[in-house]
């Protein structure tokens, strides 16, 4: 069978196939509800204020579901086994070794980042950044009704952190990662023995700097300078943007120190394929 | 969508939706229940099958059971009143007894009285009464005596004449138990009643033939339960709905052996008849007294209801069954065509039909006899996942797919089918437990004989060791390794054995060339390429190198070409040139000094001939294809070594290597003078050896030799001196028979199965096979005739039992004592090929061909000119003797050319080998003897007498005889030897039947065994066989004295 082809039947990668269809209908219905809303004016949902009683109306609908997933997930395991191995062996790990798929897109980061950043720092500032989420959006609008236009930086923030940075890097993980976690296109085969060249390099060597002292500095000022933006931006802009005025300063810091810790994810991988990045800061305690 | 939206909710019904869902759910809970009791149960439906086999096996039997029942006399009813009369005259016979006995009791009583007074009287003198109850008391007596115990007799007599008519009555209406009762108290009344002894014995004999009557009738109980509780068909509650044959409960079968890693191996559950009798894959089956009755066809019933057809043999008395007159059909059913047939005994072999998972374990009797199922479990043996209830869980095979680490040995990993190929990887675990000795053998309980169970093991490992593998890999767990020689000889003196470099190089570039059968592998097995280019970037290339104006040009074995400019190049250097000239560099002054000086005329050459073929030589060397392989054919010899070198190594090869498996043959001055001048006649070159590639320029540095011998490790094999304390430069292979076929590198190789079956045999069969442009392998090729196809299988095998996972210690197998005597014995007369004279444990002794060959006889006539069997040579001698004989020999058989070699043994390899013969006949070691009797004279002259009769000398020779060419007595062993060599009581078994032991041997059996006794030799006073013998045995023990 076409190598990948098999990849995708494969038992367990039942939820990411699932995943990648379902994902996208769920958007587009979600997006299209939106849109509606947008040009109609006022959201379709305002209009339903007729109520009925839970049972039996809504619990009859739950039955339903309740149902049909009992049909899915029998029929599901009917034909499709879990995916159980031999007995473990450390001596003898399988090639590639991969966590459960929706720890892929973590997995994925470790090829970027060291694994203090991509392990512990990124997921905890994801999880720490949805909890803040409800204290640092001021925007009241968009409760209750699909909406586009009047949430665009949540809409764009979410879209991009959740569909390219997580669900993405998750498909990636999956499909496209083979043994010692090379990259293989879909058509390829899972070669064990598959050679990459190794020439990644470190910024402050791309810029001449050889001695450790000076590229440790060099990194410091780039990782700062790149969280300085946020602070920087603030002060040339809060005399004339409402928004930032409405925000304040504790929010935005906290806003602005998020955002760019998502967007340097993206900011590393491109340097990584472009210019073979491999540090933007190396120092003898820890590398970023 | 708008029209919809008017139902109100509460107006919607979704009752066909339920429906429906509900229905499907249903359907789905059900599926789930077939899908787990069936589906996924496979193991059900096999074991169903097995109790099919089990149901029509059983048929069979029964019917065969029941086809010889015998016919029981059925005893018939008594007639009441006849039995009671009889009875009754009996009690009243026995009354009548008892009052005679008692009336003899009271008399005696009476007299014992009488007795009383009348010693009373005696001692106290009254004369008067003593007279008067002495009278009494004589009265009394003879009354007792007489008339009394008449009676008695009498009354028993009667009585016994009743019990006999009882007895009759039952005699005659077949109660047979009864009448012998009854008979037995007749004997007991009357014992001189001739006619019930031989009546009580024919009753006794028609019990026992009931009793095995009886047996065969609750044999045929047994099978009619037994056919019963396999395939009877069992109502189940639902009633006759549910009705079907083989119901008896399936279950899964698992053997948990908690010192075994907490094994649990459920194989038996599907592999349901490995533990049984009966499910074997072969079968020979016999008939007796087969006849046609001339109308209709002979049918047979096998044993086995299934049965492959087409490839059974068929013997009629012993003659093959011609084609069509026999018909096999796959129930089992023998039919002969010919309705005539008339056969005292029919033997027919096939092969039976059950699915090959319903089958018996092959070997079961000694195989699972040894290891018992319940402590060892299956997956310790034959690998797989013991749990697994699937086939493809339990086989293990497709790692790629599913990541099992532990398949299940000798099935195809792609196909998950059996092959003859793959077959002998079930070996490689036995050594696991088995590592250190060299073959795995037991008793065949068919044939009786010593049979190896693992043959395909016991080849790689002979095959490993013999081919120096051990020279450049450390094997963790192969404990033989670290004892084993060097498999090259010594190069410390090289440079002085062989007669040129040009000879050494031609060597080293392709040793089959001058030896085809050579273990030497080529180093540089690409022709012509022999040379290293060295480049000032610190870069290496090899290839042929072509010199040109400004630079070089490298041809690479790939036909790629890469042109060097002289400024690039270091240095150019011809490998094979260099190591040469440093190893010709080790001389021995010795022997360049001695003196080089050989004949060349014919006569000493025509003689030199006649020594080489015939002494001894050829049993391990070969020249015009006469002789073995165990050590270099001498066909080309003299164009490679010195004489001089020759001459010393003929006359003391130990004196050159103290470690050589070469013997001294004891030959006299001018017998090695000649060798040396037929040896050295020896030159043509039988193929000629491929130089290197001549560049002048390139650079022939015995300092870079050296370099190289160290690089290849040319000291894995070959002692050279500096290079004592070397590691092994190969890699460890302790762990190899676990690598997973990711670990496995093929390079370039696109025509190699992708498998560590593939990789293994491409590996050893052409070692090179896998490099590529960028990883160079030096590991050398072996040639085609060392390592074939099926060699390199074996080697697998062995290789697979490389495991890091250590088996637990209580399960490692501790050979016995013997069995190590046995296993040093065995790698000593390898190493010093005893069997290329001597026939032991049934192999070797091909030396009789070139005896043969040499005197023009046949292989049975040449026997006696040629080295002893040594079978049973731990029963015949004595251990003492055996020791020194080994240490030193001395002549036993005189006249003969060939003659027993002076190996040089140590005392420890000499009391091994001792131990060794000792131990192949459960001689006890050490050996001790009773000093026999000293026989007298008398006994020393009949001994005499037959041994003259018997004319013993005229085949034997006397002690010290010089024999004639051509006497009779060449070759017999003296028998002045007797005493000190021959166990006295081997001797008499010898004596007594000398064909037992060796088998075609020319002496005679002088005491024939008629009805089994010894028949006496005639007209000798002592007339009796065994005594004769020990006679002649203690004559003979007489001479050497």
């Amino acid at each position: 069978m076409d190598p990948f082809l098999e990849l995708v039947t494969k038992p367990d990668n039942v939820p990411i196939v699932a995943i990648v269809i379902l994902l996208p209908f769920f958007t587009w219905l979600a997006f299209s509800q939106g849109r509606r809303n947008d040009l109609a004016g006022t959201p379709a949902e305002a209009g339903l204020n007729d109520k009925v009683y839970c049972w039996p109306y809504l619990c009859r609908n739950e039955f339903l579901c309740a149902i049909i997933i009992m049909l899915v997930l029998g029929i599901w395991s009917i034909t499709i086994d879990a995916p159980l191995e031999e007995p473990s062996d450390p001596t003898k790990t399988p090639n590639p070794s991969k966590a459960p798929w929706y720890f892929l897109a973590l997995q994925e980061m470790l090829v970027y980042f060291d694994p203090w950043i991509a392990g512990v720092v990124l997921p905890g500032l994801i999880i720490a950044g949805l909890i803040a989420i409800p204290y640092i959006d001021i925007n009241p609008k968009g409760k209750g009704y699909y909406t586009l236009k009047e949430r665009p930086f949540a809409l764009i923030t979410f879209c991009f952190g959740f569909f390219v940075l997580w669900i993405v890097l998750m498909v990636v993980g999956t499909f496209l990662r083979g043994p010692g976690w090379n990259f293989f296109a879909p058509w390829k085969e899972w070669d064990p023995h598959k050679v990459v060249p190794l020439t990644n390099v470190n910024l402050s060597y791309l810029f001449g700097i050889r001695n450790e002292q000076p590229a440790g500095i060099f990194g410091m000022c780039v990782v700062v300078g790149y969280f300085a933006l946020g602070p920087i931006y603030y002060f040339l802009k809060r005399g004339t943007s409402k928004f930032l005025q409405e925000l304040g300063l504790v929010r935005y810091i906290v806003v602005s120190f998020l955002f760019l810790t998502m967007m340097a994810l993206p900011i590393k991988m491109i340097l990584r394929w472009t210019l073979n990045i491999k540090y933007i800061w190396v120092s003898p305690w820890f590398n970023i | 969508m708008r029209n919809k939206k008017e139902i109100r909710v509460e107006e919607k019904s979704y009752a066909a939706l339920f429906f429906i869902l509900s229905g499907l759910l249903g359907f789905v809970t059900l599926w789930g229940f077939y899908n787990e009791t069936i589906t996924r149960r496979p193991w059900k439906e096999i074991q169903r099958q097995f109790y099919e086999y089990e149901y029509q096996k059983t048929k069979i039997e029964l019917d065969r059971a029941k086809q010889d029942l015998p016919e029981v006399e059925v005893s018939q009813e008594i007639d009441p009143n006849q039995e009671k009369t009889l009875k009754g005259a009996i009690a009243g016979l026995q009354i009548k007894l008892e009052e005679a006995l008692q009336e003899r009791k009271f008399d005696q009583s009476e007299s014992d009285a009488i007795n009383y007074k009348y010693q009373y009287a005696l001692h106290h003198g009254d004369q008067e009464a003593a007279e008067k109850w002495k009278k009494k008391l004589d009265e009394f007596e003879s009354r007792i005596e007489g008339e009394l115990t008449d009676a008695v007799l009498i009354a028993q007599r009667n009585l016994a004449a009743a019990y006999k008519e009882l007895a009759e009555l039952y005699d005659a209406n077949g109660h047979v138990e009864a009448a012998l009762a009854e008979y037995l108290l007749v004997r007991k009344y009357n014992a001189a009643d001739s006619t019930v002894a031989p009546k009580i014995s024919e009753l006794q004999t028609q019990i026992e033939a009931a009793k095995a009557d009886n047996a065969k009738y609750a044999e045929v109980d047994r099978l009619e339960e037994k056919l019963h509780s396999v395939g009877g068909i069992k109502r189940t509650f639902i009633g006759t709905l549910a009705e079907s044959p083989f119901t008896k409960t399936r279950t899964i079968v698992q053997y948990y052996i908690e010192d075994f890693d907490y094994t649990a191996d459920r194989c038996a559950t599907c592999h349901f008849a490995a533990d049984k009798v009966g499910y074997e894959g072969f079968a020979t089956e016999q008939f007796e007294e087969i006849e046609g009755d001339g109308e209709s066809n002979l049918t047979l019933q096998l044993k086995h209801p299934y049965v492959k057809t087409g490839g059974e043999t068929v013997l009629i008395d012993e003659e093959d069954a011609e084609e069509g007159s026999y018909e096999l059909s796959q129930d089992g059913k023998l039919t002969f065509t010919d309705p005539d047939i008339f056969a005292d005994l029919v033997e027919i072999a096939y092969e039976t039909g059950y699915d090959s998972v319903l089958r018996t374990h092959p070997h079961r009797d000694v195989l699972l006899a040894k290891h018992p199922i319940e402590r060892f479990g299956c997956t310790p043996c034959h690998g797989g996942q013991g749990q697994g209830l699937t086939q493809k869980a339990a086989h293990a095979l497709d790692h790629k797919k599913e990541f099992w680490l532990t398949p299940v040995l000798g099935l195809d990993e792609h196909t998950g089918k059996a092959s003859e190929e793959l077959h002998g990887y079930m070996e490689s675990n036995c050594r696991r437990c088995h590592d250190g000795v060299m073959m795995l053998d037991a008793v065949n309980p068919e044939t009786g004989e010593l049979q190896d169970y693992s043959p395909t093991l016991s080849k790689g490992m002979a095959l490993f060791e013999d081919l120096g593998c051990h020279g450049c890999h450390a094997v963790e767990g192969y404990s033989t390794l670290a004892n084993l020689d060097n498999v090259g000889p010594s190069l410390a003196k090289i440079g002085s054995k062989v007669n040129s470099v040009e000879w050494l190089e031609g060597w080293i570039k392709q040793p089959a060339a001058y030896l085809a059968e050579t273990k030497m592998p080529a180093f540089f097995p690409v022709e012509k390429l022999t040379q290293a280019v060295y480049l000032k970037n610190g870069n290496k290339h090899y290839g042929v190198v072509t010199k040109t104006d400004t630079g070089i040009i490298l041809q690479k074995d790939d036909g790629t070409t890469y042109p060097y400019p002289d400024t690039a190049v270091e240095r150019v250097v011809d490998e094979v040139k260099s190591i040469a000239a440093y190893l010709a560099q080790m001389k021995a002054p010795e022997i360049d000094q001695a003196d080089a000086s050989f004949s060349t005329a014919p006569r000493a050459i025509a003689a030199g001939e006649e020594v080489v073929k015939s002494v001894g030589c050829l049993s391990c060397h070969a020249v015009d294809g006469l002789g073995s392989d165990f050590a270099p054919k001498l066909d080309d010899v003299g164009s490679k070594l010195t004489p001089q070198f020759m001459r010393q190594w003929i006359t003391d090869p130990k004196s050159y290597d103290p470690d050589t498996a070469m013997p001294s043959l004891r030959l006299t001055d001018t017998e090695v003078d000649d060798a040396v001048a037929y040896l050295m006649s020896l030159t043509e070159p039988t193929t000629s050896p491929i130089v290197g590639n001549e560049n002048p320029h390139a650079l022939v540095d015995p300092a870079e030799g050296e370099l190289l011998v160290r690089t290849y490790g040319c000291f894995g094999c070959h002692t050279i001196p500096g290079f004592e304390n070397e590691s092994k430069v190969g890699a460890d292979l302790g762990e190899f028979g676990a690598k997973v076929v990711e670990e496995l590198d093929f390079g370039d190789a696109t025509d190699v199965e992708h498998s560590w079956h593939g990789w293994t045999v491409g590996k050893v069969t052409n070692p090179r096979r896998y490099q590529t442009r960028r990883i160079v392998s030096r590991m050398p090729v072996f040639s085609e005739y060392t390592i074939g196809e099926e060699n390199a299988r074996a080697l697998a095998v062995l290789l697979k039992s490389f495991q890091p996972e250590k088996y637990p210690v209580s399960y490692i197998h501790q050979p016995s004592e013997k069995t190590w005597q046995i296993d040093a014995g065995r790698r000593l007369a390898k190493k010093y090929n005893c069997t290329g004279c001597h026939e032991i444990e049934g192999k070797g002794g091909d030396f009789v061909d070139v005896v043969a060959a040499n005197q023009g006889l046949d292989l049975f006539n040449a026997k006696r000119f040629a080295p002893p069997t040594l079978q049973a040579q731990g029963a015949r001698v004595y251990p003492d003797w055996l020791f020194e004989f080994l240490k030193a020999p001395t002549l036993i058989r005189y006249g003969l050319e060939v003659r027993m070699p002076t190996f040089g043994f140590s005392d420890e390899e000499a009391t091994a080998l001792v131990k060794y013969f000792s131990a192949l006949d459960d001689e006890p070691f050490p050996y001790e003897t009773i000093s026999l009797q000293p026989a007298s004279r008398r006994e020393l002259r009949v001994g005499k007498q037959i041994f003259d009769m018997l004319q013993c000398i005229s085949c034997h020779p006397e002690q010290g005889e010089v024999i004639p060419p051509g006497s009779d007595k060449t070759g017999r062993p003296d028998l002045a030897l007797a005493q000190s060599r021959l166990k006295a009581d081997w001797v008499i078994d010898w004596l007594k039947d000398p064909q037992s032991f060796q088998p075609g041997t020319a002496m005679p059996q002088a005491w024939p065994k008629i009805g089994g006794a010894y028949q006496p030799v005639d007209g000798f006073a002592v007339d009796d066989a065994e005594e004769q013998i020990r006679l002649v045995r203690d004559y003979l023990n007489s001479l050497g004295e």
